[in-house]
């Protein structure tokens, strides 16, 4: 009777079998679920789990085809973290000082900027403590940063004890985007101020409980918690005795933050700041300008922000000497603004946004924020992991009129007495509207410490050519234009080109001037002349016409309505429109400013100059037609909207489009994600897969799109392979074994910077690679101003440089593609994404991104401009339906993405430059998804831009329309956190497509019946790979290379522990047996 | 071997407590499972046959303690292993439950917060998860007590 005699020795070997059964199967669990994530974990704890191998021979040598410049190297070729650090530093620094607009800038008495050196100044406004540096959530900066207080005092870094901070979007609790920085200081430069530090200390104390970041976003019931004058009072209650001794100038500083996932909502302000919007400035906001009066008669105000806030009397007031706009310079930009302050850099940037009154006076704001369908409950499409994505609209009946498009427009009708420009609607002052109540600052303009004058040199030249090859007509007006710095600093001056087509009341919408192109001079001497010139693609000056009848039976071309075309040169739209005035001989007394004649040319457009539809061939050779005629609500239910014209500015200025009736079927289809039908006994034996062939993915590295390699390779590749390639579309992307690709953490977000550390390189096998014991192995890559500053520039050499940089930043991290930059035009100033896109013209924004792209991918780095296309909003973001006339979407908010993706000022005889990379939006474009939109993704995007590359969705986007995604043109779905391809994640298990609309599980023996599929996916696995070949992931290939398993310590621990528990397990439980038998034979 | 007069221990108690948190996890399990397209748990009906599993293997456990007390005898090796399959396919179900969403509900702490219906899955998901594990870890501890005490 052993069991009897020792009942506690059975219990204790249970008890331990127990505690093993629960420590294995824990361990098991735990690492079933690492494997899984496992890139996810190597991002996130600085682990590599997986290595690629390859040997460098004399017939494939490795990292070759694309290494960073020879100034970030060390003499034996390692990466130098110090230099690249310096050369981000440098270049934020001219980020900052070039994109800087200044405003206002009064002299005469002489007050205004520049500040002398030495100067004591006295800052104002918790933000000068706390600055916006950057947006938060998916684009906040990273580590230490250069303080304001620092630039303007400083020639030291005290990156120990600068380190950025951010809000917790959940928490809203405030906390450094680094624990600590322990590598390099480095020297600068400062503007060699002296700072009040009676006001500085009181905003430091003050922000231990109003606790401010770097990085933030607005929040419902917004609050800029600017802190009351007995707030000040009360923590340095002397601190008017300091003025006597600070006052040479007084600095205030005035932030709004912005971020994506959240907008500002028209009269959503906390109660009690004063204002009944949350882009006007608030009485704390102005009891600090008035402080800063009383400190000093020299108060410059500098505006922190993206959006656009109102700021009329604030240009108004006497007191106020200068106002410069510096964005959200990034973690050393203050260096540059600093240098804009004391005159080292003279301001030569402009304005990309307009600057009205009130905000609320454009014709967007009226369609802005939330709105659901009245009857809604009708609609079948489920609620994914983003909630609502089918009941949700935004009816965008302004039309071409966003931005300075509207305004000037506007303002030239009234003064031409067309189409009753004056009449109330629209107007925010009086019952009459007039440009002067309306608007504060016009988009594009922007002062300088100097003068210039700029002249037409000669006569402009056109250049018309058709393209034998493709058909395609192009029009180039070349504008040369002589600028003199007429002044007596030294300085740079941007030349703006913009253009009017003839316009006939109640024919095709024209805006009244627009941009067509940009061109900024060298650092001009007192006296020195330059002459720019600037190329101007007049495809730009068409309109889209949807109703023009094609030979081919097709609607909707681009025309050139015959006529006379005005090209005028101006410090803005509205000085470029004056001109225009002045040229048509407009009445001097209505002009709000004044023109000048000399600055507008004419040219009379006839058939025989250029053909009306010059422009219905696009430049890749694909006769142009409607292909989004479903954006407009009227297609569905004809009259039910009214767009905005100038035909009628009162009888058509929209009206809220709220609660409105879906009747239409197709429309109700279309909304319920109704695309495609999987088919299941179509022919696909004309659709080969698992070919033999030699080719692997190494050999196609430079190849061009249409080398038939590619389609060698392609039909090696398994079904299978390519369905997992088509579908999770990273930051990890599977491998594909048949030729020799291996699973890689391919992508990471970007447009400030790559977010990953310089000692966390995807890729430590390349020569450069800065190692994880480097001093500065922490600095992350996520350092620069925002999109607006940049394109404040309005310097595309600068656009230029900023790719490079983040080129050679991929090189060190190991990115081969990264998700940026933002490419929407701010459709309105309310927009969450506003810091994150360039501006609200699509020239700027196209241009921009362009160059940025290019410079990108000298260094194999393929950019992939987001959100593909219409994110005019993020409230609703996760599908709100934004309905517009195809007039709009081609010439508003298409058209930066066309200039970028074709990339014309790139393509050589022999190459047709194109950019490789998008990211869609999670917008529909009317209902539908963007993602599943062949007419954007396929015959837009690829037919008439010629887009070859890789275009994944936003994160999880339209997982439920796994097929109806494929068909449409988008390549991929952006999977982040997923990996481990074909072993624990798989097509069948994949949770985050288990869902479908069609209730269809996904995997390769669903598609094997349909070859629309089958086709798409081959497309889409070509696209990949293609831009793959393009990109420095190329360097890490040849013959040799193969995947290897690292062990990793997360690794070592769930493996040990299970081994561990196991052997608990498995011992306590033999023991036990041996322990019984033992008694059963001495009982026996 | 005579029949003798047995009470119950302090480790049935605690294997009932087990069965039962094991049942709420089940119970939680589908429940998470139906709040919204996009939050299926696909590994629902292996889920549920495990834990069906387990909670025999437990009362298995019981009754041939119990049936040995009766004869006065201790624990023996069928509830041993009974027990220690049973704790292993409970921890199982746990993480399967949470590993199924784990991408939904890192989502849910940083990108999607604002997700309502995500986050009535993941509290869903955290009771299912808690008490297949919690039910395991008692029954760990039931192991080390006995299950019939004589009386």
């Amino acid at each position: 009777m052993s069991n009897e005699a020792k009942p506690k020795s059975m219990l204790t070997r249970r008890g331990f079998v127990g505690v093993g059964a629960l420590g294995l199967s824990t361990a098991v669990g735990a690492g079933t679920v690492m494997e899984q994530f496992s890139t996810t974990l190597d991002t996130n704890l600085g682990t590599t789990s997986e290595t690629l191998s390859s040997q460098s021979t004399d017939s494939e040598p490795l990292y070759e085809s694309f290494m960073p410049s020879e100034d970030l190297l060390n003499s034996d070729g390692t990466g130098n973290s110090h230099a690249i650090i310096q050369k981000a530093i440098d270049l934020n620094r001219t980020q900052a000082a070039e994109g800087s607009v200044l405003m206002k800038n009064e002299t005469d008495n002489g007050y205004g900027l520049p500040l002398a050196e030495g100067s004591n100044v006295t800052l104002f406004g918790i933000r000068s403590e706390v600055p916006m540096l950057g947006s938060s959530f998916g684009l906040k900066l990273y580590g230490p940063a250069i303080t304001l207080t620092q630039a303007l005092t400083e020639d030291r870094t005290d990156f120990a004890n600068t380190i950025t901070t951010n809000v917790n979007r959940q928490t809203l609790a405030v906390a450094p985007t680094m624990s600590s920085w322990s590598g390099d200081e480095f020297d600068f430069d400062g503007a060699g101020l002296n700072i009040n530090p009676t006001m500085s200390d009181a905003y430091a104390k003050l922000n231990e409980t109003l606790n401010h970041a770097n990085c933030e976003m607005t929040v419902t019931g917004y609050d800029p918690k600017e802190p009351s004058v007995s707030d000040i009072e009360g923590v340095a209650a002397d601190f008017r005795s300091s003025f006597a001794d600070y006052g040479d100038a007084a600095i205030v500083v005035i932030s709004r933050p912005t971020a994506e996932s959240v907008d500002y909502l028209p009269g959503d302000v906390a109660e009690g700041l004063g204002v009944d919007e949350p882009l006007q400035i608030t009485d704390n906001e102005r009891a600090a300008i008035e402080l800063a009066k009383e400190c000093s008669k020299n108060v410059i105000v500098l505006l922190n922000t993206a959006n656009a806030v109102e700021i009329r009397d604030l240009k108004d007031d006497p007191d106020i000497s200068a106002i410069l706009w510096i964005g959200f310079p990034g973690c050393y930009g203050m260096l540059g603004v600093a240098d804009v302050l004391v005159g080292k850099a003279n301001p030569s940037g402009a304005l990309t946004d307009t600057y009205a009154t009130h905000n609320l006076s454009a014709p967007a704001m009226q369609n802005m924020g939330d709105y659901s369908y009245a009857n809604a409950d009708i609609l079948t499409r489920p609620a994914g992991i983003f909630g609502d994505v089918a009941s949700k609209y935004v009816m965008e009946c302004e039309g071409i009129y966003i931005g300075y498009k509207y305004y000037e427009t506007r303002y030239f009708d009234a003064v031409m007495n067309q189409g009753n420009a004056t009449s109330a609607a629209g107007a925010t002052v009086g019952e009459v509207w007039t440009y002067s109540d309306e608007v504060v600052y016009p988009f594009g303009y922007g002062l300088s410490y100097t003068t210039f004058q700029q002249e037409f040199d000669g006569e402009p030249t056109l250049e018309v050519k058709k393209d034998d090859k493709t058909g395609a007509t192009t029009a180039y007006l070349t504008v040369k234009v002589k600028v003199t710095n007429t002044g007596d600093v030294a300085g740079k001056r941007v030349v703006e080109v913009f253009g009017q087509a003839p316009y006939t009341t109640g024919g095709i919408e024209k805006a009244a001037i627009q941009l067509l192109n940009f061109e900024k001079t060298g650092e001009l001497a007192p006296g020195a002349s330059e002459t720019v010139e600037v190329k101007c693609d007049l495809q730009y000056i068409a309109s889209w016409d949807s109703s023009y009848a094609n030979a081919d039976g097709t609607k909707g071309t681009y025309v050139l309505d015959p006529g006379d075309y005005y090209f005028a040169l101006g410090n803005g739209a509205h000085e470029a429109v004056n001109n225009v005035l002045a040229a048509q001989g407009a009445d001097e007394a209505a002009l709000d400013g004044t023109g000048d004649a000399s600055l507008a040319w004419r040219l009379q457009v006839t058939e025989g100059v250029i053909s009306k539809t010059a422009f219905s061939i696009s430049k890749n050779g694909y006769q142009v037609s409607n292909h989004l005629e479903y954006a407009d609500w009227n297609h569905f239910q004809p009259g039910e909207v009214t767009y905005l014209s100038r035909a009628d500015w009162e009888g058509t200025w929209p009206k809220e489009y709220a609660d409105m009736t879906l009747t239409d079927e197709d429309l109700i289809d279309k909304l319920n994600g109704h695309y495609y039908d999987l088919k299941t006994d179509d022919d696909v034996s004309g659709i080969t897969w698992g070919a033999d062939s030699d080719l692997m993915f190494w050999d196609m590295k430079g190849k061009e799109y249409d080398d038939p390699a590619w389609s060698e390779l392609l039909d090696k590749i398994t079904l299978e392979e390519a369905l997992y390639i088509a579908t999770f579309g990273g930051p990890s992307i599977p491998g594909i074994d048949s030729i020799g690709l291996q699973e890689h953490y391919l992508t990471e977000n970007a447009g400030n910077g790559i977010v990953l550390a310089l000692g966390a390189s995807k890729d430590t096998a390349a020569p450069w690679t800065i190692s994880e014991g480097d001093a500065n192995a922490a600095w992350n890559g996520a350092v620069f101003g925002n999109a607006p500053l940049t394109a404040a520039s309005f310097n595309n050499e600068l656009y230029f440089q900023m790719g490079e940089f983040m080129g050679e930043e991929s090189l060190f991290t190991g990115i081969a593609m990264l998700w940026g930059p933002g490419l929407n035009v701010h459709r309105q100033q309310y927009n969450g994404r506003t810091g994150e896109y360039y501006s609200e013209d699509p020239i700027v924004c196209g241009n921009a991104a362009m160059e940025y792209s290019m410079g990108a991918l000298e260094y194999g780095l393929i950019a992939s401009p987001k959100h593909f296309a219409f994110n005019d909003q993020e409230t609703n973001r996760a599908g709100v339906a934004p309905y517009m006339t195809e007039q709009q979407a081609r010439e508003n908010e298409l058209r930066g993405w066309q200039i970028a993706f074709e990339a014309t000022d790139y393509d050589t005889a022999d190459h047709n430059a194109n950019m490789t990379g998008l990211m869609t939006s999670f917008s529909k474009i009317g209902p539908v998804e963007c993602t599943c939109s062949t007419g954007l993704m396929t015959d837009i995007l690829k037919n008439e831009w010629g887009f070859r590359g890789y275009a994944v969705t936003d994160i999880y986007d339209d997982t439920d329309l796994w097929a109806s995604v494929l068909v449409s043109g988008t390549t991929c779905f952006d999977t982040r956190g997923i990996s481990g391809f074909y072993k624990s994640t798989t097509l069948e298990n994949c949770s985050t497509f288990a869902s479908q609309t069609d209730g269809i599980k996904i995997g390769a023996s669903k598609v094997s019946g349909d070859a629309t599929v089958q086709a798409a996916v081959k497309e889409s696995a070509h696209m990949i790979l293609y831009a793959m070949t393009q990109s420095n992931l190329v360097n890490r290939y040849n013959s040799t290379t193969k995947m290897q398993k690292q062990m990793t310590w997360w690794r070592g621990a769930y493996l040990g522990a299970a081994a561990a528990f196991g052997a608990l397990a498995v011992g306590a439980a033999a023991s036990a047996v041996v322990s019984s038998r033992k008694s059963e034979k001495k009982e026996a | 071997m005579s029949s003798t007069t047995v009470k119950k221990g302090v480790g049935l108690y605690l294997d009932v407590v087990a069965v039962v948190l094991a049942v709420v996890g089940v119970i939680a399990a589908v429940v998470s499972t139906t709040m919204g397209e996009g939050y299926e748990f696909s590994g629902l009906a292996m889920c549920i046959c495990l834990a069906v599993v387990a909670i025999a293997l437990v009362a298995v456990a019981a009754y041939t303690d119990l049936k040995r007390a009766e004869k006065g005898e201790g624990a023996g090796i069928v509830s041993m292993i009974a027990l220690g399959v049973a704790i292993f396919l409970m921890v199982f179900c746990g993480v399967q439950v949470v590993a199924s969403r784990a991408l939904a509900i890192s989502g849910l702490f940083s990108w999607n917060s604002m997700d309502t219906t995500g986050w009535q899955m993941f509290y869903a998901a955290a009771t299912s998860a808690g008490g297949f594990v919690l039910g395991a870890v008692l029954l760990t501890v039931g192991c080390f007590l006995p299950t019939a005490k004589q009386a």
